[in-house]
């Protein structure tokens, strides 16, 4: 569209009909467009900004000290101990990822009565929007005698039952991840210390990583997230997760404070273990090496890092 | 960027990137056309409202969800990129294959190809909630996702497609160009395919949809799916009395359609061969294919086999393949039993999900409903209002075989008012 | 409301006989409830604490005089054994008639106490775990390493298995995210099933905004009406002709 090839009746800086000269037009067109993409831009960002309430201001300028033995004082201790490592929606970190960790866990299938106690207790630590829909923990009913999905209920009523197996199903961190594989703009990635993390901030909603997950681990936020107030975890970002995707974090606010992972504490068999793999001591590494562990669909090859011992 | 009057007799003609827009044909437009422009604005309109809900309320509004994670637009979208390989691949035999007697549906098909990419591209734009994201596409992509070769390769072939209409309208570079630009748009068209099936194909999470033969069936979906649309455009251009062809061309058209159309069906007839055969069938693969032939999603995808055979029935006697109403048959049925196709590969990721729990089939809110009727009757638009003010009529001189001349020179007809070719 | 604060306003002594009552009522309906229930759940609450320790706060030990001065005995806190604890085993009812001398010390010396195969004695509120491993020595070994439990002390006294009942787990006093506390079986002998922790979620209704609904209503109508009046005059002359 060079004006110098086409203009032959038009030389450059010649007068047009209507007084303008040529270049003079040509800016103003360029002004208007220009224009109108600011505001094709803008518009729509400025129409969908969620309501950036206090919710999501930094916990440190939101919830300010309370006094002494009044509600609030917990959280004010947990802020104050905690302080510039806040997020919200930026990758966190915590105690140094030094990669001198392999974070992995195993499940005790033959322990684990299906009571969902880790599936709520996830929940609450991770800020999931109640009415979200999903949860990142989902446990399976399983048939005896085989690791059939296809036969596994995901909503039964009653647990407990003699005659079935659960079997807790969340984000394995895996060690070579179809969803990092998969994602567009490198939204989500594997930290060194083996935990697969997303930026909310990057996440563009594509869910392309929903994808290429073979564990439906991964979730899309299609209502924005609602906790209740009280019930809100400072640690853990609610309003930007909003239609981005989010999974099971190993808890990476608690673990990389010395912390386990809130499934694991809630667990009241004691059907989950989580730990480091580079320690020959831990739970895990003891349970990998002394029990007959497997993985889910180990055929794949994506070397998930959560095992099952039965 | 200028627009000039052009001294020919022609009143309402302009010239503007050295193509003669015949807005003088649009004032002389009846009111027929001009309701039928309405309606199709109107449609466009509820489209974009449809979309601003997307962006106010957020994914909420969109029936997809966590257990169905792609949805109408996604089928949009294979469907409508493969409509648009269809036409190039008629085009690009024109150079490549030296078959002339498509020459006169050259710019239709060009056109075509490009609305449709857009249409496809503005698809997938609207599904995302943070549109404004996409920048991240060029600050971090990522080498390994292949969704950001589609992406990339869909935006490249739209723009590629309106540089070639340019191309062919102007006559600039002559047959040389032309024969250029097939050279790199018909491998284009090929890779933006092999791209969008290896969106699906990718994929070992997905057992239906991870199969090799995906980027061949996708090659043959589309071709067959894009000429039949193509024969059906150039039928109904032809009916208004905007373009003209020779019915030997139509002719021609379905020989290449129901070759492509019984390709078609028979990759397909040999992945249902793998799923089920003894040796090969595995639990969870027959389990979630039989969804698709005996299950709830039977509605979806029986039909595309139905529809296909049936339209290659009335196809393949040479006898009857001449009449008009057999092609135009045949094409219809067949456009309907791809995008049938499409929807139903589009349900195959999500009917059994990962974790082995059955979905009910899924159906698009009226939200996705009314994004994907205001993309078809914006495509329908610009073709509409391209019909009058586009010059698409390819001049006889560039119809046969040789070296065009550099200059050639139409004479003007003023009831479908193409322009000059410079 | 009015009418009875008016009633006992005008008989104060009344009103305090009445209040004296319903108290007594009440602790005693609430002794009498948690009586079946403490045998029930064999002598432990869900804590984990023992309901029945010591023995000796209902069952003294008293010197008993002998023939001689000086030859004074303890009295048998259990002469009967144990038949008045009406306790139910179950997993363990397998070591048949004597399964309860096989961890307890004989009920006519110190039952108070458990006792080991080589005759060493336990106090209850110690770490009884070792007898629990004269018999599962893998499980032991899996506790002691941390693998199986969650890091406990003992078997038994942070409230996870409860040696008569061991197939019973309990919870212990963790706030659960919504639902109520609850008591569960392992797996394995499950006779009443339990209700897990709510159902997986629903996933969100689609709503359409109102504004959107009007307008699609009045954009579809007008496509309508466009429509008929494309094709209508296209009709009328087919019929025509």
């Amino acid at each position: 569209m060079s004006p110098d090839k086409l203009s032959e009746e038009r030389p450059e800086g010649a007068t047009a009909p209507d007084g303008t000269t040529f270049s003079r037009r040509h800016f103003l067109q360029s002004i208007g467009v220009c224009a109108g993409v600011v505001a094709a831009g803008v518009i729509p960002a400025v129409l969908t900004a969620p309501s950036a309430s206090a919710e999501d201001a930094t916990a440190t300028t939101a919830l300010a000290p309370a006094a002494p033995g009044a509600e609030g004082d917990q959280l004010a201790a947990i802020i104050k101990e905690d302080a510039p490592a806040n997020y919200p929606g930026h990758p966190v970190y915590y105690a140094d990822p030094a990669g001198k960790q392999k974070w992995a866990m195993v499940i005790d299938v033959k322990a684990c009565v299906g009571c969902r106690k880790c599936v709520y207790a996830c929940v609450e630590e991770n800020n999931i929007g109640r009415s979200s829909g999903f949860t990142f923990i989902q446990v399976l009913e399983m048939e005896p005698g085989k690791i059939e999905l296809e036969s596994s209920v995901l909503d039964y009523a009653e647990a407990g039952r003699p005659d079935k197996w659960y079997m807790p199903v969340q984000c394995m961190h895996c060690a070579k991840p179809p969803c990092v594989y998969g994602c567009p703009v490198q939204a989500t990635w594997k930290e060194p210390d083996g935990i697969v993390v997303i930026d909310y901030n990057k996440c563009i909603g594509c869910r392309n990583c929903m994808i290429t997950c073979p564990y439906g681990a991964r979730h899309f936020n299609w209502v924005v997230p609602e906790v209740p107030e009280a019930e809100v975890n400072p640690k853990v970002p609610v309003k930007e997760k909003a239609w981005t995707v989010e999974k099971c974090t190993f808890c990476v606010q608690r673990t990389r404070n010395g912390q386990t992972t809130a499934c694991v504490e809630a667990c009241p068999v004691g059907a989950r273990k989580f730990g480091d793999l580079n320690d020959p001591n831990s739970d895990v590494s003891i349970l990998i090496k002394t029990r007959r562990a497997w993985r889910l669909k180990e055929e794949y090859s994506t070397e998930p890092m959560i095992w099952y011992v039965g | 960027m200028t627009m000039t009057e052009v001294a020919t007799p022609q009143p309402g003609i302009k010239r503007f990137i050295g193509i003669d827009w015949n807005f003088g044909a649009l004032k002389t437009a009846g009111s027929r056309y001009w309701s039928f422009v309405a309606l199709l604005a109107i449609i466009t309109g509820m489209g974009i409202l449809a979309w601003a809900v997307v962006l106010t309320t957020g994914g909420n509004a969109m029936a997809q969800r966590d257990n169905f994670t792609w949805g109408f637009w996604f089928a949009d979208y294979m469907f409508y990129v493969g409509l648009a390989a269809g036409g190039l691949v008629v085009y690009a035999s024109v150079h490549l294959f030296g078959a002339h007697q498509f020459a006169p549906l050259a710019r239709l098909a060009v056109l075509m190809a490009g609305v449709l990419t857009m249409a496809a591209l503005l698809g997938d734009l609207t599904d995302l909630v943070r549109i404004w994201r996409i920048f991240w596409f060029v600050v971090t992509p990522n080498p390994v996702a292949i969704f950001v070769y589609t992406g990339s390769a869909a935006g490249f072939y739209m723009v590629l497609c309106f540089v070639d209409l340019w191309v062919l309208i102007t006559g600039k570079g002559g047959e040389k160009l032309a024969f250029r630009m097939t050279l790199i748009a018909l491998p284009v068209a090929i890779y933006l395919h092999t791209t969008t099936a290896g969106v699906l194909a990718l994929n070992k999470s997905r057992e239906l949809w991870n199969s090799a033969v995906m980027v061949p069936i996708f090659l043959t979906s589309a071709t067959a799916s894009g000429v039949a649309l193509l024969l059906i455009v150039a039928y109904i251009f032809q009916r208004l009395g905007i373009l003209k062809f020779k019915s030997s061309m139509f002719r021609s058209l379905s020989t290449l359609l129901a070759t492509v159309i019984i390709i078609d069906l028979f990759m397909l007839l040999v992945e249902i061969a793998t799923v089920y055969w003894p040796s090969a069938a595995k639990a969870g693969h027959t389990m979630r294919f039989s969804e698709f032939l005996t299950g709830s999603y039977a509605f979806m995808f029986v039909p595309v086999l139905v529809l296909g055979f049936i339209a290659f029935g009335l196809l393949a006697r040479r006898k009857t393949r001449h009449i008009p109403a057999v092609q135009i048959t045949a094409s219809a049925l067949y456009v309907v039993a791809i995008f049938l196709k499409r929807y139903s590969l589009m349900s195959m990721g999500f009917a059994i999900g990962p974790l082995g729990q059955h979905q009910a089939p899924y159906f698009p809110s009226l939200v996705e409903l009314l994004i994907a009727l205001g993309l078809l009757s914006l495509g329908m638009l610009l073709m509409t209002l391209a019909a009058k003010v586009l010059p698409l009529e390819v001049p006889e001189d560039q119809h046969g075989e040789g070296p065009e001349p550099a200059h050639a020179g139409a004479l003007p007809e003023p009831a479908v008012g193409s322009g000059v070719a410079l | 409301m009015a009418a009875s604060t008016s009633r006992f306003a005008a008989r104060p002594q009344q009103d305090g006989l009445r209040r004296y009552f319903a108290v007594l009522a009440i602790v005693v309906l609430a002794l009498l409830a948690l009586t079946p229930a403490a045998s029930a759940f064999a002598g432990q609450a869900s804590s984990g604490q023992l309901f029945f320790y010591p023995c000796t706060s209902c069952h003294p030990v008293v010197m008993v005089p002998g023939a001689t001065p000086g030859s004074e005995k303890p009295s048998k806190p259990l002469p009967n054994g144990m038949q008045g604890h009406k306790i139910v085993l179950e997993a363990h009812d397998k070591l048949g008639e004597e399964a309860c001398l096989a961890c307890h010390d004989d009920p006519t010396r110190n039952p108070g106490k458990l006792k080991l195969v080589d005759g060493t004695l336990l106090d209850i509120t110690g770490d009884i775990s070792l007898l629990c491993y004269q018999c599962h020595e893998a499980k032991y070994k899996e506790f002691r390493a941390g693998t199986h439990g969650k890091h406990q002390e003992s078997c038994t006294s942070a409230g996870c298995h409860d040696p008569h009942t061991p197939n019973y787990i309990y919870a212990g006093p963790v706030k659960p995210f919504l639902g109520v506390g609850f008591q569960f079986k392992g797996v394995g002998q499950q006779r009443v099933a339990f209700k897990p922790l709510m159902q997986p979620p629903l996933a969100p209704p689609t709503i359409n905004p109102k504004w959107f609904l009007i307008a699609v209503a009045i954009g579809t109508a007008l496509v309508f009406a466009l429509l008929v009046g494309l094709v209508a005059p296209v009709v009328a002359e087919r019929l025509k002709r």
